[in-house]
Parts: C-alpha cells; structure tokens; sequence
C-alpha cells in the first residue's frame, strides 16, 4: 500500500520536508509528514497585524469566498480532494457509495453563502462580528459588545469529511486563528481543503489564518509547547475519554477547552406504532434510516431503540418481532448514497452476534450475514450486554412498558434521540433533555441533522469567539472616586 | 535419576488411543512427536468424530449450532470449522441471572454446555457464583472454572474433574525432551518424590491456574510445603464481576437501586488495598520462599511478568541460583502487554537456578503446545488447530506458512465440545521438520491478540460511549470506601 504524503500547511505556506511515518487506523495505510517539532515556531506564530485587519473583513466577503473555495471543491476536477476521498475509501467505515456522495456535496452544501450567512445571522449575530453592538442597560450604562477570533487548536474527528469542512466553515466565519490537527483515521481531507484555498487566493485572510498539522496524539513533548496560553487561547476538541484526557493535563488560565463529546444515540418509539402494519413498516424505515446512514459510523446514529410495548404480552411481544424483521428489511432498502452492506466486519461484535443462538429466548436476532446489518429484538426489558460495541449497522429493539421507563433509559452518555410520534417527541423533550439529550429530532430524521443551531449542548461557534465588553458609563452620575458620605444617596453597584 | 514414563519397546498405534484416552498420558514425549504424519492426522479424525457423534445430541449448543449450520457428519477436519464456538458462547447468559442471583436459571443455561445431566440441581439457594460453583462441584462431575473479560461478564467453562485429572498429566510431560534436549520424566502414578510448590499468586480460587494447583499437589506436590502469595484467601469471581455489573446497571439508568452485598463491597475494598501493597506483598513473600526452600529442588508455574518481577527482586538482592537446576519451573502466555528486555527469559533463570519451559495454552484448552529447543511451539497429536482466514473465517490449507485466526479442537473433553476459535493470531508452519525432532506441525513464537493489532492507534471515535469500565470502578471504589 502506496505511503501518503501529508503536507504541514502554516498560514499558506506548504511545508514538505517529509521525515517521520505514521500507520493510518483499520490497518494498511501508512502516511509521512514533517516533524511538527521543527516548526513549532511558525505553527504559534500567528500575525498579529494580519489578525487584526482579518477582523474588520465583512462577513458577507468571508461567505464569497467560501462559496468560491466550494466550488473549487470538486472530485472530478480536484486532485487534492480525489486523493482524499480515495484514502477515506481505505481507511473510513463509511462504504464507498456513501463516501463519495459526501464529498460530492460536501464543498457546494457546506460552504454555500447563503446557507453560511443563515448560520453566523442565527447562532451568533453578523452585528457582533462586524463591530461593537451597544446596549443601554437601565442603569444607564451603555454596555458595547463585540466578538473577537481568538487562536485555536482544533483536534477533529475523522470519521466523516464533513468534520473537516464544518472547521474550516466555523474557524472562518469566527475569524480565528485555527491550527488542526488532523486525524489518522482522514489525514488528507482537510489540507485538501487548505491547499485548494492557497491555489484560489494564498494570501487571503481566511487561507493565512488556517494550519494544517499531524502529531500523534498525547505526544507530550509536542503538546506541553503548544497547549500554553502564550500560543493558543482555544483548544476545540472532538474525542473519546482518553484523547480528552491527556488535553486537560495542560489546561491552565488562559486556555478554553471546548469538547464535542462521542456519546451514544438511541430512538424512541411510542406505542404508536403498532397502530396497523403500515404504520409499523413506515416506522421501521425511519428506525432503520436513523440507524443505518453513513453505515452507522457517526455518534448520531441510533444504537439502542426503545419501544413501548408490553412484553409480558404475547400478542405485543409478536408485534415487537415483525417490527424488528421489518426495520432489518427495510435497512436493505435505503438509498446506496447513505447507507449500504458494511465493508468491515467488527471482530468483537461478531464474536457476539455469533454466541446469540445461545440465547433465543432473551434475545432475537434479524439478519443475513455479517455484512447485512441487523437488528436484536429483546424479549424483555434487557439490552444486550454488549450494547456499547454495537457497529455495522447492527441496533438492539428493546421494549418497555411506559415511557416514563424510556425515559429513565435517557443518560448522561445520550446524544441524539430520534422520537416517534410527533406528539410522544414534544411531550417528552424537556424531562430527557433534563436526563442528559442533546438533540432531539423527529424519527429518521438523523441524516439531515441541521447544524445551524446547538451541537452537543453547548454553542461551538459562540464559544470559540472571545466576546469583550466595552462599556460607557452615564456620566451624570457622580464617580466611585467621589466622597458622598454627608447626604449620600445609596448608591448601587454590581460586583461580580 | 528420573525413572523414564513409558518403558514399551513397541510403540502402540497412536489411533488405539482414542478409546483409551488416560493411556496417552504416559506416552513420552519421544515417542508422542514421532508418530507419522499420517498416524496423527488418522487419530485426530477419529477422535474429533468420536466426540461429534458423542456429543451432538447431548450437548444442547452443539446441536443448536450444527443445526444452524447445516453440520451433521464429519468426514474431514475442516467440517468441524463452522461449529467451533465463539467465545462468547460461554458467557452467552443473560446478566439478570447474575445480577439477580437467579442461579436456577444460569443452571439451566449451563446445562446446554455440557453432557452432564444438571437437570436435578436445585441452585435456588446460591447467593454468590461461589455458592453456584461449589454446589456444581459437590453434586456434579463438574469441576467448572470461570475467566473474566474486561467488560466484567463472566465466562463459564464446564470442564470435569476427570478433565483435570488428564490435564495434570498431560501438563507434567512438559518437562520432558526429545533427544539433545533436557529430559525430565517421571511416572506419573509413582513419580517417587514430592516437590515444594510455589505460587506468586492465588492458590486458592476458580480459574484454571487454581484448580490445577489442586491436582499437583494432589499428585507431586505436598500440602505443607506450599507457599503462595495470597496463602489461603480466594479470588473471588464475585469481585471479578463487580464491575460489569456496575456498568450494566448505569446503562439502564438503575445504578441507585443496585444493591451490593456489603460482604462483597469489603472484598472488594480488600482487593483493592492489596493491589496498593503489591510491592511489599511481594518482598514479604520472597523472603518467606527463600526461608523455606531455597537450595531445594522445587515447581513454580507462573507468568512470564511475575516471574521476571521475582527475578529484578533476586537481582536486587544478589541472589543467583536460587533452587537447584532440576526444579520445573514453567510459564507462558507472552509478555501480557508488558516491556521487559529482550534477555528477561535469561534474567530469570539465572536468579531462579533452573531452565523455565514455555507454552501457549489458554483456559479453554486442557493441552498446551511447548516451546522446543528450537524456538517452536510444537502442536501434540491430541490437539487439533485450524487456522482461520482472518476476513472469511474460512480454514486455511494445512500446508506450508500460513498465517490466520486460531482455532481449536481440544480432543481430551469428552462431555463437552471442545472445539472453539480464539483472539489470537498466529502462524503454523505446517510442513514441520523442526530441528529439535519433533514431527508434525509448530507454531511461531510471535502471538499476537486480533484486538491489539487493529485498535487503539491514535484513536477519535465519534460513535464511542464514555468508558463505562472506568466510571463503574469509580462508583465501587466510592461504595467501598462508605461501606
């Protein structure tokens, strides 16, 4: 297998001195890059001057040029991209038709202008970028705030190309000054995207404020010297437990951690369903979508699937069943550019699936090969006890006989909950959001997630901008300085 | 100085074995790995149908699985590959019945892994899966052993009393050699001495390391000269589980209403403090081993890692030597993940005194493959391996070198199916001629597990939940500590 090469990009500049070697994941693809190590330097050296002229650029300007760089972004015209795309094809868990798809409407979707100017007006406010908003309070002090790009460290995900292009939306957008550390998992995606900005306009404010870089992850000797606050303000970071713990080791004042968490998905299906089979086959191919799009590889898809049903009730419980079989049939029907057969077998979850013929009266199992998908019906309230490694477009159908009991399922580790009916999802939102959910969503919906809004709780966008106050205050009013002890009105003050 | 185990001047035809399976036992090492190819792979055939035939009806899991599969006959070795079981087959119970303590059913379920009748077992009084095992051992045939994973499910093994009895047998022959080789056999029912034995670890407990510590005392040990690190306390499957139970209680949003015993949360807590004192546990140990027995001849079984720790403990002390040169000291198992320096075997028997005689065996197997003079892991006759294509699961030809997923017929089990696949990765030299003697096919020494070889590199994964294992130790540590 041919050794890629990944460039180190500094503000614009590609550096190829190639010297050290790394094995991309899912085994195979090896890959050779600078040695981050020696330009540690330029890597922090962001400019300041060229900072701050970035940001006056009107953001208007900023979407132009995105939606330009977009359409630079094709596969059939961009080598970079190409080669991006094939790596991705060896090295991601996503399955070719799917991949492509992705990278063909990646770059025209999401670099759009109009959608890109829906996104900044909604989630922070054009006014806030492009100069000091003023608010008199009613204390009369004129309360002038205005959102600044900081410098950041972007550690991201790899599993979907889309990473890549949402950081460079967001790092632009935000006017910060972004180094990316690339995954091994897509170590090609995102300098695709940067060496297509510095072929459109090198010295263009968006393309010099953005960094390309691979180091192994928990490299202390790298990362001690980039994570201080002399060097970066932000750290945006997409990781498991322990990626994000050996990133708090530095956090010290002057540092933000920002952590879009891996956490686990899950349906939920009220009794509903079991109202005619057809609304039972519909349903099921909103289950098995929400399961099964980009072959089940994002944290968004559905692993667990609660059903209200009585399970102590035959007749209920045989419905569960055809349920299941329907949404395993209906997983083979979903369109080829968002899910198909898996291209790996997870060894682990074989190893499961395969012991489950022990176990027929807990739990059913819907499936054809190892490849095909499925879906593990319970027979009572009992998930499987290998939950946590479900993959390969497998989901575990586990009834339960209210939903205050569903509920009760929804925790700390739940990200996206897919709810059917419409009125079960409005019922219910404020006690799983309280439980620890994070996007709720009507049923099938996974796929066209809008990430116009919150992620994971929290706003990125919002949190990756350092948001000052410059604030007037009204001078009719006598000064701290001034001694009014004699006929002194009380003077009230806000201290935090 | 030893009186040699089989003193026949006319070698039995190795197939006249497969009905007499305990004779086979006796059979020395020159002449078990002398057999010819066509011998062997004839005793094997007959062997793994004898056992097919035997078991299909009486093994529930067999019969379920070779339905599923479309198996009924075995004409060749390969025919067995689909109905060799996953792993997890052995712990493919349902965790209410352990969290529950719903003992009747697991009975129920484990019956389907053995041809011993456990349909009269009242298990409904056990608490703890101790209770459960004791009860099997007392009313039963059974002698099962358990291992853990790292998730904390229990896997359950239904091996026999009569499958230790054999194992032992099988297991003391590792210390003898072909010609050139260090030789060291003894008669087996009449060995005519009785060795102190010692244990860094548990004697006392239910995994194989611990019910085989009964059979050799039981057969060249002595009861009042064992020394082991942990003495008489048991290592308890229960705490074992403790954790996977933990997790699978958060996972249902239902950790407020797990209810531990609190005898179980103070063994826990005790484990716990004892993993913190390791070190001194250790040093007090030495010192009592070295009071007792050094200068003698003496067994140690252990693995690799903690034998090199009593070697960097004797070295520290400027002890050579330790036990004399014919003491049997044995091990295995790689380094468990563990950097040690590439002369740690050397290290080791230079402070010990006495050769350390490797193999490749896990809990499943009651044989293991020693490594020869030669660097090989040579495969007995009584052991069927396939080697399964590592994407297909299909089983590789069995010629030249090839390189695949371990899988394993273990022929000594007659009241359970014996035949599994593993986590391992190996490479088989099939067309053999080792240089130490031994016909038939070897094993390469690099082993590695699947899951090491495909993970954890650099890794962000977006669909992962947080570590549940890591949280549930928590949860434990914080019970124990209130407890």
């Amino acid at each position: 297998m041919e050794t890629f090469k990944v460039p180190l990009i500094v503000r614009g500049e590609i550096i190829d001195d190639y010297s050290l070697d790394f094995g991309g994941r899912k085994g195979g693809v090896s890959f050779t890059t600078p040695d981050v190590n020696k330009y540690l330097d330029r890597l922090t050296g962001c400019p300041m001057d060229s900072m701050a002229s970035y940001q006056d650029m009107k953001i208007e300007d900023i979407a132009n040029f995105l939606q330009e760089l977009g359409g630079m972004l094709d596969i059939d015209k961009n080598d970079y991209l190409r080669q991006a795309f094939e790596l991705s094809c060896h090295t991601s868990g996503i399955s070719r038709s799917v991949l492509e798809s992705l990278y063909r409407n990646a770059g025209s979707h999401m670099f759009n202008r109009d959608r890109v100017l829906e996104y900044v007006d909604k989630t922070i406010g054009r006014e806030y970028l492009e100069g000091w908003v003023p608010n008199t309070m009613q204390d009369g002090t004129v309360n002038r705030v205005r959102a600044f790009g900081g410098r950041a460290v972007h550690v991201i995900a790899g599993n979907t190309p889309a990473v890549a292009f949402n950081t460079v939306m967001r790092s632009a957008v935000t006017r910060s000054d972004s180094i990316v550390k690339m995954p091994s998992n897509d170590p090609l995606t995102f300098s695709a995207i940067l060496r297509t900005a510095i072929e459109l306009d090198a010295g263009h404010p968006v393309t010099r404020h953005l960094s390309a870089a691979y180091w192994k992850g928990g490299d202390e000797h790298f990362e001690s010297r980039i994570y201080r606050p002399e060097n970066i303000e932000k750290i945006v970071a997409w990781g498991g437990f322990d990626s994000i713990k050996h990133i708090t080791k530095y956090l010290q004042p002057g540092l933000d951690l920002i952590t879009l968490d891996p956490k686990q998905s899950c349906s939920i299906i009220g009794r509903e369903v079991f109202r005619d089979e057809d609304t039972m086959k519909d349903v099921a191919a909103r289950a098995a979508c929400d399961m099964g799009a980009f072959n089940q590889e994002l944290c968004a898809n559905a692993r667990l699937i609660y059903v209200e049903c009585d399970y102590d009730d035959p007749a209920q419980l045989e419905k569960l069943n055809r349920l299941g079989n329907y949404m395993f049939q209906a997983l083979g029907q979903l369109p080829r550019h968002l899910s198909t057969e898996s291209k790996y077998v997870d060894g682990t979850l074989k190893e499961e699936l395969d012991g489950l013929f022990m176990q027929e009266d807990w739990y059913k199992l819907y499936r054809s090969s190892d490849t095909s998908g499925g879906v593990i019906v319970s027979q009572t309230d009992e998930p499987v006890s290998f939950a946590s490694c479900l993959i390969n477009r497998v989901a575990n159908l586990i009834p339960l006989k209210s939903l205050d009991q569903i509920v009760q399922r929804v925790n700390s580790a739940t990200q996206t909950v897919g709810v059917y009916p419409e009125a079960t999802k409005l019922a219910i939102a404020d006690r799983i959001a309280l439980r620890g959910a994070q996007i709720i969503i009507s049923l099938g919906y996974v796929a066209r997630i809008n990430s116009v809004g919150p992620m994971d709780a929290i706003e990125p966008e919002r949190r990756m901008l350092k948001w000052l106050t410059c604030q007037t205050q009204d001078e009719s009013v006598p000064g701290p300085w001034v001694d009014l002890s004699e006929n002194a009105k009380e003077i009230e003050f806000e201290v935090f | 100085m030893n009186s040699p185990a089989n003193t026949d001047a006319i070698k039995k035809p190795l197939v006249s074995y497969v009905d007499d399976f305990h004779a086979l036992t006796n059979v020395h090492q020159r002449d078990l790995y002398t057999y010819s190819p066509q011998e062997v792979e004839e005793f094997r055939l007959k062997i793994l149908q004898k056992r097919f035939n035997d078991l299909k009806d009486k093994v529930g899991a067999l019969r379920k699985l070779a339905e599923i599969q479309g198996v009924s006959e075995i004409k060749t070795l390969d025919d067995a590959a689909p109905v060799l079981f996953q792993h997890t087959v052995y712990k493919s119970y349902p965790m209410p019945f352990l969290e529950k303590s719903r003992f009747d059913a697991l009975t129920k379920w484990f019956d389907q892994l053995t041809a011993h009748d456990l349909s009269g077992i009242d298990a409904s009084g056990c608490k703890l899966v101790e209770d459960w095992l004791n009860l099997l051992d007392r009313q039963t045939g059974l002698k099962p052993i358990h291992t853990t994973g790292t998730s904390g499910k229990l896997s359950f093994l239904p091996r026999a009393k009569k499958d230790w009895k054999i194992q032992i047998r099988l297991t003391l022959t590792r210390w003898q050699g072909m010609p050139g080789e260090r030789d060291i056999s003894f008669d087996l029912d009449n060995p005519g001495f009785r060795l102190p034995i010692i244990q860094p670890g548990y004697q006392r407990g239910y995994y194989m390391a611990q019910r085989l510590m009964d059979e050799q005392i039981a057969l060249i040990g002595d009861p009042d000269r064992v020394e082991s690190l942990y003495g008489d306390e048991v290592l308890s499957p229960d705490v074992l589980s403790l954790a996977g139970r933990v997790a699978t209680a958060e996972a249902k949003g239902e950790l407020d209403k797990l209810v531990i015993e609190p005898a179980l949360l103070q063994k826990f807590k005790e484990s716990q403090e004892k993993a913190r004192n390791k070190e001194t546990m250790d040093a007090e140990f030495f010192d009592r081993v070295l009071n007792r027995f050094a200068g003698q001849r003496v067994m140690i079984g252990n693995t690799v890692p903690q034998l090199y720790a009593w070697a960097k403990e004797g070295h520290a002390r400027g002890m050579k030597g330790i036990f004399q040169p014919d003491s049997l000291i044995g091990s295995g198992g790689g380094l468990k993940g563990q950097v040690l320096p590439d002369d740690w075997k050397q290290q080791i028997e230079d402070v010990i005194g006495a050769p350390v005689t490797l193999a490749y065996g896990m809990s499943e197997l009651c044989s293991m493959n020693t490594l020869c003079s030669h660097g090989n892991y040579h495969v007995p006759p009584y052991l069927i391996i396939y080697l399964l294509d590592e994407h297909s699961g299909e089983p590789l030809p069995r010629k030249g070198l090839q390189t695949g997923r371990a899988a394993m017929f273990d022929t000594v089990p007659d009241m359970y199916w014996g035949g599994f696949v593993t986590g391992d990765e190996i490479t088989i030299n099939w067309d053999g001629n080792c240089g130490c003697g031994r016909n038939g096919e070897y094993i390469h020494q690099d082993i590695r597990r699947f899951s090491d070889k495909n993970g954890n590199d650099d890794k962000i994964s977006c669909s992962g939940a947080p570590d549940a294992q890591e949280k549930a130790m928590e949860f434990l540590m914080r019970a124990a500590e209130k407890a």
